[in-house]
């Protein structure tokens, strides 16, 4: 989903950016608030920050289809410190991977919006719902991970689309979904287990990082 | 060292196998192109990769990737590493400090 610089016209750039600039505000206001409450809070942000840096530009092999891709981890993360948080370091994170040749930084906020608000508001929303339909917490973490994957990946494929093809938007959208899914199926699967092995673990030795939402 | 430290261990040197074997397999069967640069390609037109930033471990050809990679791996594993004790609190050190 690192879309590079020189592919998306600098109006949509501009877009994307403001659309990223709202949710970052309300990111930073929500950690404000809950930094208040908790003032070690901040120790496990910056965590999770370091784990959604590392998570999110490490390069798996997929066998199958001779090619490679990465996670998000931003699941997770909104599961421990909760989406506007999690929106907070996917940007901080994906400017920081500009440097070693990831993304853009023309493309920072295309980016965050596809990993950071996309794939954290489609994997923490799957995982709320889930829990509140009485599924376990391994099951509805997992599932909110593989969402959340999987929709980064079909949102940076609509974005391009979207500025390349609009008077062909859902062929080129189809298209660049297939581009990406056959590496990607894989790693969701991995992104289920490693989101449920460790929420869970979590849920079962430190609840109390849950609370916040256990607690609504 | 502690069954959680061994435990750890045998994890994280099976995960380094697997994938090794992931990255051979998936040499021999298309080169292990990442899907990003493949589909920026297919979007843009051109096999060449543009960076507006400043600096980018880029410019600095392969070798550039695999040290920015490792560097940044190094910097991330840091971060977690000394903040989990903080946040997890699971070190006999903590612990006691705590007692």
């Amino acid at each position: 989903m690192h879309i590079a610089d020189g592919i998306l016209p600098w109006y949509w750039c501009l877009i994307w950016y403001l659309v990223t600039a709202v949710f970052v505000y309300i990111g930073t206001r929500s950690i404000a608030e809950r930094r208040k409450l908790n003032p070690a809070y901040m120790s496990t942000v910056a965590l999770l920050g370091g784990a959604v840096f590392v998570i999110s530009v490490w390069h798996i092999p997929v066998p199958v289809t001779g090619s490679c891709s990465h996670p998000v981890g931003t699941p997770m993360a909104a599961m421990i410190i909760g989406p506007g948080a999690t929106i907070v370091i996917s940007a901080i994170a994906l400017f920081f991977q500009t440097f070693i040749g990831h993304g853009g930084i023309t493309t920072i906020g295309a980016n965050t919006v596809s990993m950071g608000i996309v794939g954290t508001l489609t994997g923490f929303g799957t995982f709320r719902a889930l829990r509140k339909s009485g599924v376990s917490i391994w099951l509805s973490a997992g599932m909110g991970g593989l969402v959340g994957d999987v929709m980064t990946y079909v949102t940076a494929a609509f974005q391009l689309a979207l500025a390349l093809h609009p008077s062909d938007l859902f062929t080129w959208w189809g298209i660049f979904t297939v581009g990406y899914l056959p590496t990607q199926i894989p790693l969701a699967i991995l992104e289920f287990i490693f989101t449920a092995t460790i929420i869970q673990h979590i849920a079962t030795h430190k609840p109390e990082l849950l609370e916040w939402w256990l607690v609504k | 060292m502690d069954k959680f430290i061994k435990s750890y261990l045998i994890i994280g040197v099976a995960a380094v196998l697997v994938l090794l074997a992931c990255a051979y397999v998936g040499y021999l069967v298309g080169g292990n192109t990442a899907t990003d640069d493949s589909v920026n390609a297919k979007a843009s037109g051109s096999e060449e990769t543009v960076y507006y930033s400043p600096f980018t471990i880029e410019h600095w050809g392969d070798n550039g990737e695999y040290l920015g990679f490792f560097v940044a791996g190094c910097v991330g594993g840091f971060i977690v590493g000394f903040l989990s004790p903080i946040v997890f609190g699971s070190y006999p050190a903590i612990r006691r400090k705590d007692e």
